[in-house]
């Protein structure tokens, strides 16, 4: 149980600083998707789905705040988390070029699927590379995030590798 | 239901699913809508999210003093320059008095009054930004108890930010003008006759096109709102980028730069009621 609250806290205090203090160091106007690395971190090293379930809750409160359609992020969230669970088993996770390699493509999915299910949903008609420019940026920005952030997972019970 | 019971987790992701996607469609037919336990929740997230952007205004500035002696600097000529631009405004400003006098009486006259009289004004600090890096969405910290509603108009020092899409009691989301899906009507600050639409072009900016073909229209001309949609007259917008002919629509297209920076807006003013 005290765990479970361990973690809403890291993800409630994730979503608080990616929509304030994190604008205040914005590079060149981007700010890192903690709630996304977040779901990368417990979708990929851990078994249990508590993660996943709040990367979708966090995604719908993200969705409350800042999206013009709600539940959109949290969809995504929910399909990304899903999918790095079924190609978890298959590799060794403890390795920072894959770990690149999966924050690069995760960010890429999450910007493209937030730019098709808006652009779907609410008929409009935003040009699919500006809504890409700033995805070179969010990667990194995304996996120093990770990097941080991942001894903090390490200490947590049920971390695998 | 004995299958159900034997794959529990298969059957909770097919029903979140399912939960999910029924609310992404409803919520994209009634945009803004939110329900009284959004609200509460969004209430108590922005109550967090104040101080913490308070918060970061410290630590930005720490940063711009550690690394910004350069801009500085230069920011430093800048307003120079400004001053000098100013001082020479006022002058003109100074000539201009009397014919200013000469049009407040005519339009007290003619019962006209600008957006300045008609609205009451909201001034509210922004307390979140969306982190998608693809809309231009914001929090503010001032609702229905300020008196805001759904589609009032949001403006700052530089001109049109956008309008109010969710209300809450104590904040209230605001959609950047370049992202909104209603079109702006505009004239010319240099040249009220000459009038047209914009909307988000898709790419961070506006673009539109004339209503009479024959009148010009060049790059750098300021354009304000006209005054004939949602948003009142007289809030500039921004300064015409290009102008090109459109082969398949026959008609000219305007490229506009918003004058508003999005990503640095820190406080806003919110035009309530008439």
């Amino acid at each position: 149980m005290l765990d479970k609250l361990k973690l809403t806290l890291i993800y409630a205090a994730g979503f608080l600083l990616q929509c304030t203090v994190f604008n205040a160091v914005a590079v060149f106007g981007v700010t890192p998707g903690i709630i996304l690395v977040l779901t990368v971190i417990y979708s990929f090293f851990f078994e249990k789905p508590e993660g996943l379930v709040l990367s979708v809750i966090f995604g719908i409160l993200q969705d409350l705040f800042f999206g013009q359609v709600i539940g959109i992020s949290a969809l995504i969230y929910l399909v990304i988390g899903l999918l790095l669970k079924l190609v978890r088993t298959g590799v060794y996770r403890d390795n920072k070029i894959l770990l690149l390699f999966v924050t690069a493509a995760v960010t890429l999915a999450y910007a493209a699927a937030y730019w098709l299910l808006n652009n779907m949903m609410l008929q409009a008609d935003i040009n699919f590379l500006y809504a890409l420019r700033k995805v070179p940026v969010s990667i990194i920005w995304n996996y120093v995030i990770l990097l941080l952030l991942l001894p903090l997972a390490r200490r947590r019970r049920g971390f695998t590798v | 239901m004995n299958w159900i019971k034997e794959h529990v987790k298969l059957a909770v992701l097919t029903i979140v699913i399912i939960f999910l996607v029924t609310i992404i469609v409803i919520s994209s037919y009634h945009p803004g809508s939110v329900s009284a336990a959004g609200e509460t929740v969004q209430t108590a997230a922005a109550a967090a999210e104040e101080p913490l952007t308070d918060a970061s205004s410290g630590i930005r500035g720490f940063f711009n003093g550690l690394f910004g002696f350069r801009s500085l600097q230069r920011e430093n000529y800048e307003l120079r320059q400004q001053v000098a631009d100013l001082s020479e405004q006022l002058t003109q400003a100074q000539l201009d008095d009397q014919k200013l006098s000469q049009l407040r009486e005519l339009s007290q006259s003619l019962g006209y009054a600008s957006y300045d009289d008609s609205y009451e004004k909201v001034t509210a600090d922004v307390i979140a930004v969306d982190g998608s890096n693809i809309f231009n969405i914001f929090t503010i910290n001032a609702g229905k108890n300020d008196g805001i509603s759904a589609g009032s108009v949001v403006v700052n020092e530089d001109g049109l930010v956008g309008k109010v899409t969710t209300v809450g009691n104590n904040w209230s989301k605001v959609l950047g003008i370049v992202d909104a899906n209603d079109s702006v009507s505009f004239t010319l600050l240099r040249d009220p006759e000459v009038v047209g639409v914009l909307s988000g072009d898709g790419e961070g900016g506006l673009s539109g096109y004339l209503f009479d073909e024959e009148k010009s229209l060049n790059s750098g001309d300021v354009l304000i709102t006209s005054g004939m949609s949602l948003y009142p007259a007289g809030i500039t917008i921004g300064k015409v980028e290009s102008v090109e002919y459109d082969e398949s629509s026959k008609e000219r297209r305007i490229y506009v730069e918003p004058q508003v920076n999005f990503r640095a807006v820190k406080m806003v003013t919110v035009l309530v009621g008439e």
